[in-house]
């Protein structure tokens, strides 16, 4: 996975592991305030999506497109449409 | 041909274990059903290696290691199963003289059993070129036998080697400072040898040391607790991410990696699931690299020591280059001369020590 | 590895039975140590055994029993009633599995309930908080009633639901390289999904693990609860599945009680060739009748006459037993076949070669012997194909030919013959090539070489000692050649054939009997040589005082029970010079004419052997029957009595 930074948002593209789990966690606690941009990330591992969550941060992304694809997870954080 | 002794009383683990290792093609085997007939077959058969059950009825796999050892020192292969207890009973055993194990045999129908075939014949195609280690000789055990194991050697230990050995050859004397953390790898071999770098460390020892021992899950924790109970240092198993401590040994959780970080600024270590595209866990090469990510390599010392495989000499040949200081135990104090031969071959060394020297040198370079 | 399984099924219910032993001694004498001891071991090789198998249930039953007897060898806990009943009740369960692996080949699908259970059991012995299970079996269980109210499913077609899931993962799970969404992700159908913190709500970031799964997963599927079940087969112990409205409840059926009745029955192989060396020796002992009859014969014809017409029968009927037990010891070739191709991949993948393997042929049946010993000869063969045979893909691209080598191995049934014919499509074996190199290894002189047809040099390579790669590889290993294919094979009385076209691949065919027909045979000492004589042929063995044997005008003959017998010296019929001892050795036979002693240096052992028919230079002796293998790889000759008596 790759993890970029951008004013007030951290984007996030490729495939996520769980190794990426480890240097997501050190941007999110040291860019606080961060809306994130999933609309490049293609798969995501649950220490990845667990990690989203508890960051409780709004999440960027084209509906319908991406890591999410694949799981109907309605039950996770609101997606605003990019 | 290698002649291979299996010894097990389960028929299907005998036939299983036949099968493998028939299979591989280079191996003759030989079975016995209990302790008494593997030491009956010992003269005749004169294995270049035996695998060994821990448990059989009658006398033990760890009786029977005890008297291979005194009738006929051969390399042995303990064949644990990876439980808590069975970490133990291998611990002992690797401590009584046995080369290396190998986790008992899984999931036969399923596809891996090419997999772990493949993983089990190595480990004992490496055991039967291997030395037999030193501690098997009988003096040197009824010596380990009479120590009370949860004696605790004091910061003033008179068998300091330091103070045995001043200014021995091959020791560099000056010190070093601004060290962050001695990173260790080591693999076959690796409990008795660890064991014999460690005790001679006094508990106000300087620096963090971090070791990365090839070993499955279940075997780290025990190998911890063992090693916390006969060192004077405070020896744990790495889990959730810690800050690093002057004096504490971190042993790297087993079948997992090992990670550095730097959370507010201080030095953290942590297990981390283990990164598929490498061999040998916890990896040795990884554990160097991601603590290249959070220290400069002028304040890391590796230490690569007796072990199969090269793991550990490429990151830490690169960690010399770059300004680390690296030991290498030498040949003859190695059970394998694997990944310290391999970082000799790769000029990755400063120093190449016999075992008992590289606690020695760790010392020097603390003395300030 | 069926066999594998009938070696657990034997084992298996030998360590249930030493097990229930122990339990019974315990039930006498609770703190014997050697029960306990007995019954630990017991429990921990079931424990190894059964994780050889899709039996995880059954592993972690006895884990907990293995544990808790460790507990009590330790003095941690006594071993009390409570504790005992519920390791009987463990060991029972594990012998019913053994059977439902025995007739259906998989336990039954309430396994992981019956754990549940019976580890309940065993720890509510020692912690006595009334068990964990779930209150009322038909109840609604909490999380469903939560699950159904969620608002994030608000908008699911619960319609179509038809299943409901919770999913907790182990919190190590990522350690052991399980990522739980895409375990998920298998669900078939999946209408919704929930990724819920465990601990009640999310924790703040300072205090999050990276690699601690601290997820939950509760979702809806519109698929079956069976086939939901199916996609978390793997983590089945952390796992809440439930069916939706409008799916009728499982009802937990007793199909395990009740097993089928089997019409076929595992026997241990060693006793099968038990029972296959008892028959040769029954028909070693009707021989013995013969010579009986025809004592008989001289004072009693009729009654004679009765007893040949008996022992007729008695013969029939052991031939009729030998050949019932050559039958049931066919097993069937498949499970050998089966391991081929994947190894054929990984040996290829190691070297970066890709090949594609072919098996095809007929389910063919041989002898177990055969079965068990053509796998390495084989294995080797294709190790071979891939590594000197297959062109690397560079080479095969610049000849057109398919960038994947292809590999081929057919069996076909040929009579009583089984033929496998391994065929590649890669670089031939050059008859020039091999030609050269016998004589530079000094295996054949230049010009016999040059007299040699193309397909007599191509066999060249099955001589010992002869290999066309200077340094041995990894792959065909060290050392064995084609020489030990070609021994191999001939130890189970087969042949090998080669052919092969320079540029266009090599077909190596391999023939070996369907079933083995194995001769008991003794092993006698002829002059300074060892032969072989069929038993069969043997009436008895004897040492007489050499002197006793007078010599009848131009031969030799003594007194054996009240008749003379012609004796002739083996070693002089066979051109070896005379036997010299005081004692004399001698095999009666009647193989020849009437009976007759035949002097030999030494007896050796009895033992059963596949003979293989006399070729090659040997087909001109007419004195030799054939050869066969010693366990030492040698070879012993045969003789024909019959031919030589003549």
């Amino acid at each position: 996975m790759n993890i970029a930074l951008a004013p007030d948002m951290i984007l996030l593209s490729g495939i996520a592991s769980v190794e990426d789990a480890e240097p997501l966690l050190a941007a999110l606690i040291d860019q606080p305030g961060c809306a994130i941009d999933v609309t490049g990330l293609d798969r995501a591992h649950l220490a990845i999506v667990q990690l989203l969550c508890a960051a409780g941060r709004p999440l960027v992304s084209k509906p319908g497109e991406g890591f999410l694809r694949d799981l109907p997870a309605i039950g996770l954080i609101q997606i605003s449409p990019r | 041909m290698t002649k291979l002794l299996i010894v097990d009383d389960s028929p299907l683990m005998r036939r299983l274990l036949t099968d493998i290792f028939s299979a591989a093609g280079d191996f003759e085997v030989a079975v016995a059903r209990s302790a008494d007939e593997a030491l009956r077959k010992l003269a005749d058969a004169a294995p270049d290696v035996i695998t060994l059950d821990v448990h059989m009825p009658g006398m033990d796999g760890l009786a029977c290691l005890d008297r291979i050892m005194i009738e006929r020192p051969t390399p042995v292969v303990m064949v644990s199963s990876l439980t808590d207890e069975g970490a133990e009973e291998t611990l002992e055993a690797l401590a009584l003289g046995a080369v290396d194990f190998v986790p008992k045999p899984r999931g036969a129908i399923s596809l891996e059993i090419e997999e772990i075939a493949a993983g089990l014949v190595a480990k004992v195609r490496a055991a039967a070129a291997a030395r037999i280690p030193r501690s098997t000789r009988l003096t040197e055990r009824v010596r380990r036998r009479a120590r009370s194991p949860i004696a605790r050697v004091s910061a003033t230990s008179p068998a300091k080697p330091v103070s045995r050995r001043p200014g021995k050859a091959g020791i560099d004397t000056a010190g070093l400072s601004g060290i962050e953390a001695v990173l260790v790898g080591v693999s076959t071999g690796g409990p008795p040898a660890l064991d014999r770098l460690l005790r001679p460390i006094p508990a106000d020892y300087p620096w963090p040391i971090v070791i990365a021992q090839h070993m499955p899950a279940a075997f780290t924790g025990p190998l911890s607790r063992r090693l916390d109970r006969t060192c004077a240092l405070v020896v744990v198993e790495i889990g959730q991410a810690v800050p690093l401590e002057a004096g504490t040994v971190y042993i790297g959780r087993g079948d997992a990696d090992i990670l550095f970080s730097r959370r507010g600024g201080v030095p953290h270590v942590m297990a981390a699931p283990s990164d598929t595209t490498r061999l040998w866990h916890p990896s040795a090469d990884r554990m160097v690299e991601s603590a290249r990510s959070a220290f400069a390599p002028e304040a890391l010392i590796g230490v690569l020591m007796t072990g199969m495989g090269n793991d550990g000499a490429a990151a830490m040949s690169a960690l010399r280059r770059d300004g680390g200081h690296v030991l290498a135990q030498d040949e003859a104090s190695s059970v394998v001369w694997g990944m310290p031969g391999a970082l000799v071959a790769a000029d990755g060394a400063d120093l190449v020590l016999p075992l008992d020297e590289l606690a020695s040198q760790l010392l020097a370079w603390a003395q300030s | 590895m069926d066999e594998l399984l009938s070696q657990f099924l034997i084992e298996g219910r030998d360590l249930v039975a030493e097990a229930q032993e122990a339990l019974v001694a315990l039930s006498r004498d609770p703190a014997s140590l050697a029960a306990i001891d007995s019954l630990f071991r017991a429990t921990h090789t079931l424990k190894g055994s059964v994780a050889l198998f899709d039996m995880a249930p059954a592993e972690r039953l006895l884990h907990a029993a293995e544990a808790r007897l460790a507990d009590v060898r330790k003095g941690k806990v006594p071993l009390d009633p409570a504790t005992r009943d519920g390791l009987v009740a463990i060991i029972d369960q594990t012998d019913r599995w053994i059977d439902a692996m025995e007739t259906r080949g998989a336990i039954d699908s309430d396994a992981e309930a019956a754990t549940h259970r019976l580890v309940a059991l065993l720890d509510s012995t020692v912690t006595p908080k009334g068990g964990i299970t779930d209150a009322g079996e038909n109840a609604e269980p909490d999380w469903l009633t939560t699950l159904r109210g969620r608002s994030d499913f608000a908008d699911v077609d619960m319609a179509s639901a038809r299943t409901a899931f919770r999913y907790t993962p182990d919190p190590d799970c990522f350690f052991r390289g399980e990522d739980p969404l895409a375990i998920v992700s298998g669900v078939p159908a999946l209408l919704a999904l929930a990724i819920l913190p465990a601990d009640g709500a999310w924790p703040a970031l300072a205090d999050c693990e990276p690699f601690r799964c601290i997820s939950i997963l509760e979702g809806v599927a519109a698929a079956d609860a069976d086939q939901v079940r199916a996609a978390f087969r793997l983590v089945p112990d952390q796992i809440r599945i439930a069916a939706l409205a409008g799916e009728a409840t499982a009802v937990p059926t007793d199909q395990g009680i009740r097993a089928e009745p089997t019409t076929s029955l595992r026997i241990d192989a060693a006793r099968l060739d038990k029972l296959a060396d008892q028959s040769g020796e029954l028909g070693v002992a009707i021989r013995a009748l013969g010579p009986l009859i025809e004592k008989l014969r001289a004072s009693d014809p009729l009654l004679a006459a009765a007893f040949t017409a008996v022992e007729d029968e008695i013969g029939r009927t052991a031939g009729a037993i030998q050949r019932s037990i050559a039958g049931v010891r066919l097993v069937s070739l498949e499970p050998v076949l089966r391991r081929l191709p994947r190894l054929a991949r990984e040996a290829a993948a190691s070297i970066g070669k890709t090949i594609r393997f072919s098996l095809d042929g007929d389910t063919v049946q041989v002898d177990k012997q055969i079965a068990d010993q053509l796998f390495e000869p084989l294995l080797h063969l294709v190790r071979n194909a891939i590594d000197h045979g297959i062109e690397p893909a560079d080479v095969r691209a610049a000849q057109a030919k398919p960038n994947e080598g292809r590999i081929a191995l057919s069996v076909v049934q040929d009579g009583d013959s089984v033929v496998l014919t391994l065929t590649d499509d890669g670089r031939g074996i050059d008859p020039h090539a091999i030609r050269t190199a016998a004589v530079s290894k000094g295996l054949i002189d230049a010009d016999r070489a040059e007299s040699l047809g193309d397909a007599d040099a191509l066999r060249l390579i099955f001589l010992p000692g002869f290999s066309t790669v200077a340094t041995a590889t990894n792959l065909s290993g060290r050392g064995v050649g084609m020489d030990a294919v070609r021994t191999s094979v001939e130890r189970l009385a087969g042949a090998v054939a080669i052919d092969s076209v320079v540029g266009e691949g090599t077909t190596i065919t391999l023939r070996l009997p369907a079933s083995a027909i194995v001769t008991p045979l003794l092993i006698v000492e002829v002059g300074d040589q060892t032969m072989g004589l069929r038993l069969d042929h043997i009436l008895e063995t004897t040492r007489i005082e050499a002197s006793a044997i007078q010599r009848i005008g131009p031969g030799h003959a003594c007194v054996l029970r009240d008749q003379t017998v012609p004796v002739l010296d083996l070693a002089v019929l066979l051109g070896l010079g005379e036997t010299q001892d005081a004692k004399a050795r001698l095999v009666i036979t009647d193989a020849g004419a009437g009976r007759t002693a035949l002097r030999v240096a030494g007896f050796g052992e009895r033992f059963d052997a596949v003979i293989r028919e006399a070729g090659g230079l040997l087909n001109a002796v007419p004195s030799i029957a054939g050869t066969t293998m010693l366990a030492d790889g040698s070879v012993l000759l045969v003789l024909d009595l019959p031919e030589i008596l003549a």
